[in-house]
């Protein structure tokens, strides 16, 4: 006639189960909103320069935090590494705090504006 | 002091390092420590040997238990030119002095100055440049090749006579020359003197000149010297 049906109490977990699930829990809600791999607000809350690369910067929001994209001429990247995976890259994008402006230099690319500007 | 551009036109490499002094502002530079320090250190305004790199962020050194370790940011090309406003005294943030013309000289290569303007030869600016920013020579400059206590003398007369009331800019810098390199910087490390003698200060390489020829408050508030860091820790030559 088969097997009988065994019931399994859901609410029963094992030890490892429910260490495993609270485990999960908390990674969750510490991904959520930060960058991975590492703390960059840490960064932010010391005013240092931010370097993070293509796949971390949309995590950035550098408004938020008062940091703007730090342009220089001819190429807008730097060589490092990213603060967020540690990834070393020749195409990071580089925010530095809005009070430092002033000394490190601003060069800001004007692609948009002019009569040869890309234009919107 | 900026960075204005790399030699080889390249982005620039932008390292992390443990720092072993606290760096106020932003746009100074780093050194390598002595023995026994906690990591690079801030440079010097006037002697400099070992750089590591022009600086990006502030950090606070601290020895005590759960604060931050201090990292600073550098920029640790040894290509990198460095973009540096001229000021007068060891303030950042100060006009440039002005030399007028008192004597009217015909054949171009006499600057006599007028009482009160900083002496040719006191600091020494031989081997400078001095660059005309009023008069019918606007926006040339010459290499300085003498000096006595009145009068610069330029070996490559201006294009037109020098009238008595023309202005120059006197500065103790020319690009690429064996006498007229270094830069004494201000308290701040972002700017270098102008009231300096030739051949002092920090261990730069004169680039390039900028002078603001728009007006002489321009000239005098906006123009530039452009160097390299002449003993660079990158550059395997010390």
């Amino acid at each position: 006639m088969g097997h009988p049906l065994v019931l399994v109490p859901v609410t029963g977990l094992t030890p490892r189960q429910s260490a495993r699930r609270e485990l999960g829990s908390l990674e969750a809600k510490l991904s959520y909103g930060c960058l991975p791999g590492t703390r960059v607000t840490d960064w932010v809350a010391r005013q240092q320069f931010i370097t993070l690369c293509d796949l971390c910067v949309g995590k950035f929001n550098p408004k938020k935090y008062g940091y703007e994209r730090w342009h220089q001429p001819f190429y807008p990247y730097s060589t490092s590494q990213c603060l967020a995976c540690k990834t070393v890259l020749t195409k990071c994008r580089t925010f530095t705090h809005e009070s430092l402006q002033a000394f490190v230099g601003h060069f800001p690319r004007r692609f948009g504006k002019g009569r040869w500007g890309m234009g919107h | 002091m900026n960075l204005a551009y790399l030699l080889n036109g390249g982005a620039p490499l932008i390292k992390r390092y443990k720092s072993g002094s606290t760096f106020a502002a932003a746009g100074g530079y780093a050194t390598i420590t002595a023995d026994g320090g906690a990591g690079v250190v801030l440079g010097l305004a006037t002697t400099v040997a070992d750089q590591v790199g022009l600086s990006l962020d502030t950090t606070t050194y601290s020895t005590t238990q759960g604060d931050a370790e201090a990292v600073v940011s550098l920029i640790v090309n040894p290509d990198a030119v460095l973009r540096i406003r001229m000021g007068r005294t060891a303030t950042a943030g100060t006009q440039l002095q002005v030399t007028t013309n008192s004597a009217a000289n015909t054949a171009g290569t006499g600057i006599t100055i007028t009482a009160g303007d900083d002496a040719p030869n006191s600091e020494e600016k031989d081997e400078g440049t001095i660059a005309c920013v009023s008069g019918a020579n606007l926006g040339q400059s010459r290499k300085i090749t003498s000096t006595s206590a009145t009068v610069y003398t330029v070996t490559v007369p201006f294009l037109n006579d020098i009238a008595s009331g023309d202005q120059f800019l006197a500065v103790p810098w020319t690009p690429a020359d064996v006498v007229g390199d270094n830069v004494n910087l201000t308290t701040n490390l972002q700017e270098g003197r102008q009231d300096i003698a030739v051949g002092t200060g920090a261990d730069l390489r004169i680039f390039d000149l900028e002078f603001d020829y728009a007006s002489v408050s321009h000239a005098r508030r906006q123009s530039f010297v452009y160097a390299l860091f002449d003993d660079h820790v990158w550059r395997e030559t010390t």
